[in-house]
């Protein structure tokens, strides 16, 4: 990830790739490509200790909300904590370049918005790993939903909600062009499905037989 | 405190509405004794476990440890117990020390009694030159071995092992229940196991499991009163036909070289010990040897539950309107028999009126 910043930036300075389009490339990624990845780690954090959680960890000192409140926040700052690490220094440099037309607000905007495609991605894909006790049945059903969920919000015209729709207008916000309910409605989203996502994990596992 | 460290009432577990693990078993284990729960594989030995240990929630009753109810979160009636899983699972890539290491985080320990603790418990188990092999090079019976270790590390008052003995060899089995009968003398044990022979000498109580029901509960002397047949093998050599059929009103069986004589229980054995050896005599067959032997009292039991189903339709409805306290008063159910045979009462007669087993 940090070999990837050090290749898109030198790029987009050689070709003169304008930086609302270099950061947009680049926290495009993480949604499109990285996402497999996250899912991939996420997706197995429950699943995976289905067969040792009860023997080593639940029948000793330990209450189950602790679990699981650990497994999320370790995945979380994983997953957002090698994001920020990426998107921030990325931004700051492209956005140090003088010809750049990218706006301050519309660069934390953009940060943002995929900071939260992650936030729920990570969360939904913790939450799957809790209902399964085979880390690639929660592995298949979160990549299931994450990629066909563009497809289905567009079909609902609920297009704030697709994660390639947002994307496709990470250029835009960028450079300052955006609505900002738009960008609120996103980010409010996205952390409601979250909290409603994490809140029912937790409220399954507290009584799930193990 | 309560005088009963874990009590069960109508504990069921129905499992996704479609299979029965545990039916109505009320239990009771009374403070600083050896339980064993009997019973074949799928009985609802393990069933039974979790749900004294909060790892799964009861379809209907309640299940008390240390005089509280069980849940998922209660975490401190867990600080206070050792649960040892059959074939205990491991993080694989953890050695002894760092799982120890681990258990003892996870209860709390301070590093200062961690490391002392893990260290003498390792030694106490025989794992000591093991202790930086990874934990999935280790045999059976080491992790075995280390399960026990990982259930010490809290110093518990109540110890819950799952079929201790599964998957050992006889040396290891020897060791293990050597190892109950030692920690029996200063903690409360509650041990599963689908062989009585194991338990038999180290159980102060028992409770038997029959396809999730609990048919006995209570006093191991209080079982054997249940075991109705004596077996006497006789190694005979000789016209062993003739002397077979010399022997009036006693059952027998015949194998090579061998005649069992099936006896009932509580019949005199003298008598009919001298016939026989008159009827050797007699028909010129040379004794070689001699074994006596019991029925398994888990073979009586199965027998007597199944005895109890032949009419137990009637006790369906007895239960289904709740009326359970009812059969502890009755010597014609089986546990009627068990109860009203205890000579002195003991703990679990006290909770008798409280359902059936």
């Amino acid at each position: 990830m940090a070999g990837q910043l050090l290749i898109t930036l030198p790029t987009a300075t050689a070709e003169f790739i304008p930086a609302p389009e270099s950061l947009a490339g680049l926290l495009a990624t993480f949604p499109i490509i990285w996402s497999t990845f996250i899912i991939i780690v996420c997706s197995g954090a429950v699943a995976s200790e289905a067969g040792v959680i009860a023997d080593s960890i639940l029948s000793k000192s330990v209450t189950r909300y602790e679990y699981i409140l650990a497994k999320f926040s370790g995945r979380l700052i994983l997953v957002l904590g090698l994001y920020l690490i990426v998107a921030i220094p990325g931004g700051l440099l492209l956005a140090s370049n003088a010809d750049n037309d990218m706006t301050n607000a519309g660069a934390i905007w953009g940060i943002v918005s995929v900071a939260m495609m992650l936030l729920l991605l990570t969360s939904l894909s913790v939450g799957l790993s809790t209902l399964f006790n085979r880390t690639l049945v929660a592995l298949m059903v979160v990549w299931f939903l994450w990629y066909v969920s563009s497809g289905l919000f567009a079909l609902l015209q609920l297009d704030f909600l697709s994660p390639l729709h947002i994307v496709d207008t990470l250029n835009a916000t960028l450079r300052g062009d955006y609505d900002t309910s738009d960008q609120v409605q996103i980010v409010g989203v996205f952390g409601l499905l979250s909290a409603v996502t994490i809140t029912g994990a937790i409220a399954h596992f507290a009584r799930k037989d193990l | 405190m309560s005088e009963l460290v874990i009590e069960t009432e109508r504990l069921t577990k129905i499992y996704t509405n479609s299979y029965i693990a545990l039916n109505g078993a009320n239990m009771a284990v009374p403070y600083g004794s050896v339980y064993g729960l009997i019973g074949p594989n799928g009985s609802g030995k393990t069933t039974t476990i979790r749900l004294l240990l909060g790892l799964h929630t009861p379809s209907a009753g309640i299940a008390q440890v240390f005089g509280e109810v069980m849940t998922p979160n209660a975490v401190h009636l867990r600080q206070r117990i050792g649960y040892l899983p059959t074939n205990p699972q491991f993080p694989a890539d953890m050695n002894p020390i760092t799982y120890l290491e681990f258990v003892g985080k996870l209860f709390g320990i301070p590093s200062e009694m961690r490391k002392p603790r893990l260290a003498a418990l390792l030694r106490a188990v025989g794992l000591s030159s093991a202790g930086s092999q990874k934990i999935k090079s280790l045999s059976t019976g080491m992790k075995t071995r280390l399960g026990i270790a990982a259930s010490l590390m809290n110093d518990p008052d109540l110890l819950i092992w799952d079929e201790p003995t599964a998957g050992l060899d006889p040396e290891g089995r020897k060791y293990t229940i050597q190892l109950i009968h030692e920690l029996g003398r200063s903690k409360t044990i509650f041990v599963s196991s689908h062989d009585l022979g194991d338990l038999e000498k180290v159980c102060d109580y028992i409770g038997i499991l029959s396809d999730g029901k609990l048919i006995f509960n209570g006093p191991i002397d209080n079982m054997k009163q249940f075991r109705q047949t004596n077996v006497i093998e006789l190694e005979v050599e000789g016209d062993v036909d003739a002397f077979c059929t010399q022997l009036d009103g006693i059952e027998w069986e015949r194998a090579p070289g061998i005649v069992r004589l099936k006896l009932a229980a509580r019949e005199d054995l003298g008598p009919i010990l001298l016939n026989v050896m008159t009827q050797l005599t007699k028909s010129n067959v040379k004794l070689n040897g001699l074994k006596a032997a019991r029925e398994e009292m888990v073979d009586a039991f199965i027998r007597l539950m199944n005895e109890e189903r032949s009419h137990g339709f009637s006790q369906i409805l007895e239960s289904v309107s709740g009326n359970f306290a009812a059969r502890f008063d009755e010597p014609d159910t089986l546990v009627g028999r068990a109860y009203l045979g205890t000579a002195d009462g003991g703990p679990t007669a006290d909770h008798a009126a409280d359902g059936d087993g």
